[in-house]
């Protein structure tokens, strides 16, 4: 095992058996699949090298959005409406400022205090703030605050709760157009961005690192998460693009971006990623990191395994070349023995086919997010279309009003019909301000509703990671087995020829064969323990995922609806009382809507 | 409660003091028209629609009546008055479209129906024309009666041609001025010149309003669609959350299902209030600028034909000056001639009166109209605001609630 193996040396400092450790949390996780979401934390939960990792729950989303609802500036919807949902967190407004959004916070929480207020006399709830921690206690979320919450009143960053969510915070910025010669010598124009790290964990702690990376690296920096935490979910990184990055659009950097840094802070706000050396020499490492030499490392590693598309099953999390050629021996010996295995129809236990089960459930789950994000996409683009028709009524009756201003000019105010032109003149106008000032509310309405949906669409690109993420497992099972079938066969091999021997055949050929079969055996079972300690890792790793998926979804999901019906709301009573200003400027005195009691008190509390 | 219907805005003016407040006064008439049942076959299918009035007219002879009419009917009602009141804004009837009819779909009878309504109404609150023998003979005529009416008139406008219409009228008057450019008359009949600006005023006023009524359409047609978003979104939430089997999500995300639903009925409500509340009375203004417009070809002409008289006459009266000074011309040709001023001098003084009359009335007419409208518009945009803001408000609350739903279900769902 190399020396970057972030596992450590197996076994070092552990006296538990691995086994019984993964026994114990079994039993706790799986609760995961009887619906209660209460779900009991170990003690103490142990890792399999008896290191105290806190399985806890980053306080943000599953991929660290820090539901970062960028809800400043008013950019097109065409951007929603073309990329799906894109990562509207960072909504092209280059919000430099780390993003607090304070404003927004304190605008929603207005909104629903507004809401509240005037539904009930009950003290005012503010809703959780998002950067903050919350107590993640078995009933998950609270939207209600615990008396006066800790975390109103300051400025909303690291609220005095130390450690977990805010440890690390990144930003990407400043894409930067370089040119350069790639490897044959031809001339190239690539991206570069300024990624920028503060934090306080322990083992990379820093109060302020730049540093410039370009695709490539983040390419990498994904490659080796894929490799070195096999079976934990890895955020996905964007697709390389070849020909958009020529055309330098701006849209295109901005999207980018935002994909970027969502993906750097999905690894930053994960709890076993973030420890990883390869992230912290990526946030950290000035210069070019093609030229650093424990980077060069950690390349070589996936550089081995990415030559075959069911590559690197061997390769232990640690990776090394050595055993490349093993690897190539292996692959086909493991599609061959894959057929033979689903023929076989082996038995699975317990927990496989749980597992199993749960890998449908996901591609369920991807399925039904697809379709909310589509609905979600239709109904902001209807938001912001009616915000456009809104315009055209405005503009139309402003239209009819200089026209009736026309008449009054040329006949007379103190006419009779210029009096009545007047009259309709100011009327047309106050209809037409109205209209224009709903259309902005209108338009408005149309990103922040998309923007508070956000969590749709990650959830969405996050669940082929998950399923990739168990079929790591299914494929280190895989692996199992083809290299038990191999290794029976290896035996009766070796017990044939340790029996009678073939006539003719000296005892030095026969002594031969037998050393060689036995070196045959010992290296196979060797592999098969290597194997089997792999499986437990990421079977592990898996059911640790899965609960910590299930948790985030239910505490971004119950965090998005809140959101969503609190930007509507916020939204609808803005409209509701512009048009109410507008009906008693019309009346010329103050009027009370038929049905409605109290003018202003259309939330009434329901008694 | 909805905010009053537009035609029950209807207000009774009476009064030329255009200072005077605009009240509503005990009207008049009331007429309902209801009921609207579809008769015969296929191709020769109709409505029929009962006609409901209560009255206190000192002409008719019962204070309620009722009968049965067809959109037939209500185009005669239309047809006679303008024929028999020029000058006058006769309300505009709704639109004869022929396709529509004959799918006759139950929005569309309602529609129509709703606008029947208010026709019938505006011309029982006309101040002329509420006492026309035509609207009495409408509202009580009993079946025979009415029978032997419309037969007559079918044969009428048959045998006759059309009332010009306004572009006709227009030519004929391009015509005329065409004639005495050429003939260079300097005396020229001329219009006065606010009724020009008013004129000119009023032929564009008809486009705006009618884009306006287009862009009420789109909007409403927006809410329908957005209702019908909400609805979609809500379905494919629920779904999502049922994944959760008995958890906390499905219920937050049936709490979704539920109220989003709830605002989007609302939101279909709005869209048909809307057509009802907003678009409608917007056709209708533009419809009434046809009828103003089919006045002020009326004035044309009757200005054209005085302008005609007066050339006719100054020509004959030439004629008869130049026999006059012409020795040895037969006398009972000079007699001739002299009678030839005299009737055109009758005729002369037929057309000024003529127009004149047209004039007054137009003049009346107009400042009526322009103070009615400027009311009615005034009302209609107060009450799609307000309806509106009561919508909006509904929403709002709506989405309240779901907050409220969704806090309880964390607090209450450990």
């Amino acid at each position: 095992m190399s020396a970057a193996d972030p596992l450590g040396p197996l076994g070092g400092g552990n006296t538990k058996d691995p086994l019984d450790e993964l026994d114990g949390l079994v039993g706790q996780s799986l609760n995961l699949f009887d619906g209660q979401s209460a779900v009991k934390f170990p003690e103490q939960p142990v890792d399999v090298f008896g290191t105290t990792a806190r399985a806890t729950v980053g306080n943000d989303n599953v991929i660290g959005q820090s539901m970062d609802l960028d809800l400043l500036g008013t950019p097109s919807i065409q951007q929603v409406a073309s990329g799906g949902l894109a990562r509207s967190n960072t909504y092209g407004q280059e919000a430099e400022i780390p993003l607090q959004n304070d404003e927004v916070q304190v605008g929603l929480a207005h909104a629903v205090e507004e809401v509240q207020a005037a539904s009930s006399s009950s003290p005012q709830n503010e809703p959780r703030r998002i950067e903050s921690r919350s107590e993640l206690g078995p009933s998950g979320y609270h939207l209600v605050a615990d008396g006066p919450s800790t975390s109103t009143g300051e400025g909303g960053a690291n609220t005095g709760h130390v450690a977990d969510a805010a440890l690390i915070r990144v930003w990407i910025r400043e894409p930067e157009r370089m040119d350069g010669t790639n490897k044959l010598g031809m001339r190239t124009t690539y991206f570069t961005y300024l990624v920028r790290t503060e934090s306080q964990l322990p083992g990379l702690h820093t109060d302020g690192s730049e540093v410039r990376r370009r695709f490539s690296e983040f390419d990498a920096l994904h490659k080796i998460m894929k490799l070195q935490y096999r079976g934990y979910i890895i955020p996905p990184l964007p697709e390389k693009s070849f020909i958009e990055a020529k055309i330098a659009h701006e849209d295109f950097l901005r999207l980018r971006r935002a994909d970027l840094q969502a993906f750097l802070r999905g690894i930053a706000s994960h709890p076993a990623l973030r420890e990883s050396e390869a992230l912290k020499l990526f946030l950290l490492q000035p210069g070019e990191l093609q030229y650093n030499p424990a980077w060069i490392v950690l390349l070589h590693s996936i550089g081995g395994s990415t030559e075959s598309t069911e590559g690197g099953l061997l390769t232990s999390p640690g990776g090394s070349s050595a055993t490349s050629k093993a690897v190539a021996g292996l692959n086909s010996l493991v599609s061959w023995v894959r057929h033979s295995v689903t023929s076989s129809r082996r038995e699975l236990d317990e927990d496989e086919q749980q597992l199993r089960h749960a890998k449908d459930l996901m591609r369920d789950l991807e399925r039904l997010l697809q379709l909310c994000c589509e609905s979600a996409r239709v109904m902001c683009t209807h938001m912001d279309s009616l915000g456009s028709d809104l315009y055209e009524l405005g503009r139309n009756m402003g239209m009819l009003s200089k026209w009736e201003e026309t008449l009054r000019a040329h006949v007379g105010s103190y006419t009779e019909a210029g009096f009545s032109a007047s009259k309709r003149a100011a009327d047309c106008k106050q209809l037409s301000f109205a209209s224009a000032r709903q259309h902005n509310l209108w338009k408005s309405a149309s990103v922040k509703t998309a923007a508070s949906l956000v969590a749709l669409h990650d959830y969405y690109i996050i669940m082929p990671e998950a399923v990739a993420a168990l079929e790591e497992r299914e494929r280190c099972l895989d692996q199992i087995h083809a290299l038990e079938a191999e290794l029976t066969a290896k035996h009766t091999d070796l017990n044939k020829s340790t029996g009678a021997g073939k006539a003719g055949s000296s005892a030095t050929s026969r002594d031969r064969r037998a050393y060689t079969l036995t070196n045959t055996v010992d290296r196979l079972e060797e592999q098969l323990k290597v194997c089997r300690d792999n499986y437990v890792l990421i079977k592990r790793r898996n059911l640790e995922e899965l609960r910590r998926l299930h948790l985030t979804r239910e505490k971004d999901f119950h965090e998005m609806m809140g959101h969503f019906s609190a930007v509507l709301a916020q939204l609808l009573q803005a409209s509701a009382d512009m048009w109410r200003t507008t009906a008693r400027q019309f009346a010329g005195e103050a009027v009370t809507p038929p049905g409605d009691s109290a003018g202003v008190g259309a939330l009434q509390a329901d008694d | 409660m909805d905010p009053p219907p537009y035609e029950s805005v209807l207000q009774d003016h009476g009064s030329n003091n255009f200072f005077s407040p605009v009240t509503a006064v005990s009207k008049e008439f009331e007429i309902e028209v209801a009921d609207p049942v579809k008769q015969g076959e296929s191709v020769a299918a109709y409505v029929s629609y009962k006609v409901r009035t209560k009255t206190t007219h000192v002409k008719y002879h019962a204070p309620f009546n009722e009968v049965t009419r067809r959109f037939r009917d209500f185009a005669w009602l239309h047809d006679k008055l303008v024929e028999k009141n020029k000058g006058h804004i006769v309300p505009p009837l709704p639109e004869k479209s022929a396709v529509q009819k004959y799918q006759m779909a139950t929005d569309f009878i309602e529609q129509r129906r709703r606008a029947l309504q208010v026709f019938v109404n505006r011309v029982a609150s006309h101040p002329v024309l509420k006492d026309s023998s035509e609207l009495e003979t409408f509202l009580q005529a009993n079946e025979e009666h009415w029978m032997l009416e419309i037969a007559k008139w079918q044969a009428e406008t048959s045998a006759q041609h059309r009332p010009v219409s306004a572009a006709a009228q227009w030519f004929k008057n391009l015509q005329h001025s065409a004639q005495s450019l050429v003939s260079g008359r300097a005396d020229e009949m001329q219009e006065d010149a606010e009724y020009i600006k008013i004129r000119d005023y009023i032929n564009s006023l008809e486009g705006h309003l009618t884009e306006a009524h287009r862009q009420a359409g789109r909007l409403l047609r927006k809410e329908a669609d957005l209702g019908a978003a909400l609805t979609e979104f809500a379905s494919a939430a629920e779904l999502l959350g049922k994944q959760d089997n008995e958890g906390p999500m499905r219920v937050a995300f049936g709490c979704l299902y539920t109220r989003a639903n709830e605002v989007a009925a609302l939101s279909r409500m709005r869209s048909e209030a809307i057509a009802v509340e907003f678009a409608a009375p917007l056709k209708e203004f533009a419809r009434t600028i046809k009828s103003v417009q089919v006045a002020m070809a009326d004035r044309a002409s009757a200005l054209s034909a005085y302008s005609q008289a007066k050339s006719d006459l100054d020509s004959k009266k030439v004629r008869l000056a130049k026999f006059r000074g012409t020795p040895g011309l037969k006398e009972d040709k000079i007699a001739e001639t002299e009678r030839d001023v005299n009737e055109a001098d009758q005729r002369l003084r037929n057309a000024k009166l003529g127009y004149e009359t047209i004039r007054d009335t137009m003049r009346e007419e107009l400042n009526r109209f322009q103070k009615e409208r400027a009311a009615e518009m005034s009302a209609v945009l107060r009450d799609f605001a307000l309806a509106q803001a009561h919508s909006t408000a509904e929403q709002a609350k709506g989405w309240g609630e779901l907050l409220r739903d969704l806090q309880q279900a964390a607090v209450g769902g450990s």
